[in-house]
């Protein structure tokens, strides 16, 4: 009796322990599903954006909208012959979702991970000539085991099985199925000079402390005073690209100076980055064309450059007046004050904005009290043969605008920013060693060789400089990322 | 009497092996139900950190802001593009928070509260710049564990390193 007692009790125990294991097991294959469908609407969200990077519609359909709640149509398609006008969307996903079911059979593990996308105007605008889209992509693989929930309850809210039903659709399922689904959305992206507050082609060392490199965006006064730079208001788009962090003993060294922004670099680790508020990676590469002096025909300025005044009168950025420094040997050294200024207005009259290009066959060499004051809507490039000396004192650029004054550094040589003052405008010479010596910001970017901030100066990176009206489409990139965890019939949402 | 000798070693060997395979099983059974907890916790963190569009830390608590995606049935909504500002779905944004509340670790949605892992020891989210990832570390209590208390048997703790794609997302 004893024995048939004990035997019964551990039958029991035996049977009880094998459900929960089962039940534990169901869990266990319901997660595994559950992280597998992500990677397959991750995978969904990638082939969009190559495509809308590329352009080439090849395996995609169209169709008219609303866009589907579950997977896109796959009897007789109609391939898609370019991007999606405002009244449909476009399609993608693998052949054999066109005869088989999403959702994969009993196995150990999710047998198929499947995935769709869509892709689709949502009535998004058209940022540099090029449309905005939303991509929402699906990923689905099959969940093993039981239509039975989780016995982990706590997990049944997040990872939201579809057991009977689908829970995008509403419709029954033949067997348990994860789904997933992501919507991002894609901006086009321009390729400007100055993507990033700084780009070298080698080190960058900061000795001082206090130093602050982030952004602002000058085009919106969510992020600037006006226009101008206010710390209250900065963005962390400050961004430092190091082709080779190194070069013989220099090696870069950010010394936990505050940097809004993310770093990468190629090369040996980049000392001291605690201060780097976003993502410190590796490896980066970037193209950077030297600058050569100009080919087109400039008038020659041969009269003495102290307290005078020029005019730029060309009225596009492709026939900007040019002028070449050719008085005392063609050096831009400055002792007083030289203006840049627009046409003279008429009454009643609006200024216009004007376009010069200075060349300076020697250096430019403008500190102390001297001061190179330019219009507000002028446009000034200046291309320096020489080595480039600037204080930032030294140069007024009235338009407040780092977009509208540039100097690009012919060649090697130096390049120094000194003073307390603020620059603003931005410095392009690949192959210039750049230095800025005193403890002012330039606002704007600066692209060289290398760079040592030797003081405290900061650098205020104008996102306007990376998207305004003068550059070009690059690519797509996202503006927004989204999970949809909905689960309408259970009246769920986040 | 030999018989009966042998039926009783047999019976405290079944019984032995029964009770040793309880201890398995509940050490098994433990091992699961801390596994589903920290994935659990770790999966939600980084969802929501993932469309998160704010982020803020203030007392342990970590305070992550996502989109009004949902509308009044629980259907998306279309996305607008102002100028100048960042993508827009519907109205204001939908706070949700992550917190120790005792051994619980609470998920507060809008001010709803629900826990989502039991037996937590402790919650450390890491005050970071917030543009561009949050570091936060659960610490669970060991569950299956012959002492009376933890003593020196040390809880689980994991680590989750989420980067915030739309605070760096281009506008």
């Amino acid at each position: 009796m004893t024995a048939l007692l004990t035997i019964t009790l551990l039958t029991i125990i035996c049977a009880t322990s094998l459900y929960v294991t089962s039940q534990n097991a169901n869990a266990t294959t319901q997660t595994a599903s559950w992280q597998q469908a992500l990677a397959g609407a991750e995978g969904a969200v990638d082939q969009a954006m190559g495509t809308l990077n590329s352009q080439t519609w090849t395996g995609w359909y169209t169709a008219a909208k609303p866009l589907p709640t579950g997977k896109p149509n796959s009897v007789n398609p109609i391939p898609a012959s370019g991007p999606p006008a405002s009244g449909s969307y476009n399609y993608y996903f693998p052949s054999t979702l066109a005869t088989s079911s999403p959702a994969g059979t009993a196995d150990e593990s999710g047998k198929t991970v499947s995935s769709w996308v869509t892709v689709d105007t949502a009535g998004l605008p058209i940022k540099s000539g090029y449309q905005e889209y939303r991509i929402r992509a699906t990923g689905v693989v099959g969940a093993p085991g039981p239509a039975r929930v989780s016995n982990q309850k706590l997990d049944n809210q997040l990872r939201k099985i579809s057991l009977r039903m689908d829970r995008f659709t509403g419709s029954a399922v033949s067997t348990p199925q994860a789904a997933r689904r992501i919507e991002v959305i894609a901006t086009p992206v321009t390729n400007s000079q100055f993507p990033r507050a700084i780009t070298m082609q080698n080190w960058l060392v900061m000795n001082g402390t206090g130093s602050i490199i982030d952004s602002f965006d000058s085009g919106s006064n969510l992020y600037s005073n006006n226009g101008q730079y206010i710390f209250s208001k900065h963005k962390s788009n400050g961004d430092v690209g190091l082709v080779l962090s190194s070069k013989g003993n220099n090696v870069s060294n950010l010394k936990d100076n505050a940097v809004y922004g993310s770093l990468q670099y190629s090369g040996p680790a980049v000392k001291k980055t605690s201060g780097v508020k976003g993502t410190v990676s590796s490896p980066f590469n970037t193209k950077l064309n030297p600058v050569s002096d100009p080919t087109a025909t400039f008038t020659n300025y041969s009269s003495n450059i102290d307290n005078a005044t020029v005019v730029a009168s060309g009225t596009t950025a492709t026939s900007p007046t040019r002028l070449k420094i050719t008085s005392n040997n063609g050096t831009f050294s400055l002792q007083h004050n030289f203006t840049i200024t627009g046409p003279t207005v008429p009454p009643g009259g609006t200024a216009q904005d004007t376009y010069l290009e200075i060349w300076v066959p020697g250096d430019y060499n403008v500190t102390g009290n001297a001061l190179v004051t330019q219009g507000a809507k002028v446009h000034v490039t200046w291309y320096v043969d020489g080595s480039l000396s600037v204080a930032g004192n030294g140069y007024s650029n009235l338009s407040g605008l780092a977009a509208n004054m540039s100097f690009l550094a012919v060649g090697s040589g130096s390049i120094t920013l000194s003073g307390n003052g603020n620059f603003i405008g931005t410095f392009y010479g690949p192959l210039r060693d750049v230095s800025f010596t005193g403890n002012g910001a330039l606002v704007g970017a600066v692209i060289g060789d290398n760079l040592t901030i030797g003081s405290n100066a900061s650098i205020h990176y104008d996102e306007a400089l990376g998207t305004g009206s003068s550059v070009t489409f690059s690519n797509y990139a996202y503006a927004s990322w989204f999970e949809d965890n909905s689960d309408p019939a259970r009246s769920m949402a986040y | 009497m030999v018989s009966l000798s042998c039926g009783l070693i047999l019976l405290a060997t079944v019984l032995t092996a029964g009770v040793a395979l309880q201890r398995s099983f509940a050490a098994v059974e433990g091992y699961s139900v801390a596994e589903g907890d920290q994935l659990r916790v770790q999966d939600y963190i980084a969802m929501d950190c993932r469309r998160a569009v704010g982020g803020a830390v203030a007392n342990n608590t970590l305070t992550l802001t996502i989109p009004t995606y949902y509308d009044a049935n629980n259907n998306p909504v279309d996305p607008t593009h102002p100028a100048g500002g960042s993508i827009q779905y519907g109205a204001g944004t939908i706070p949700i928070s992550y917190y120790q509340s005792g051994t619980r670790f609470i998920r507060q949605v809008n001010g709803v509260e629900s826990a989502i892992a039991t037996n937590v020891d402790s919650f450390t989210v890491t005050p970071q710049d917030l543009t561009s990832s949050v570091t936060c570390s659960v610490t669970f209590a060991p569950r299956f564990t012959t002492l009376a208390n933890p003593g020196p048997i040390n809880g689980t703790t994991v680590f989750s390193n989420t980067f915030l794609r739309n605070a760096v997302a281009r506008q």
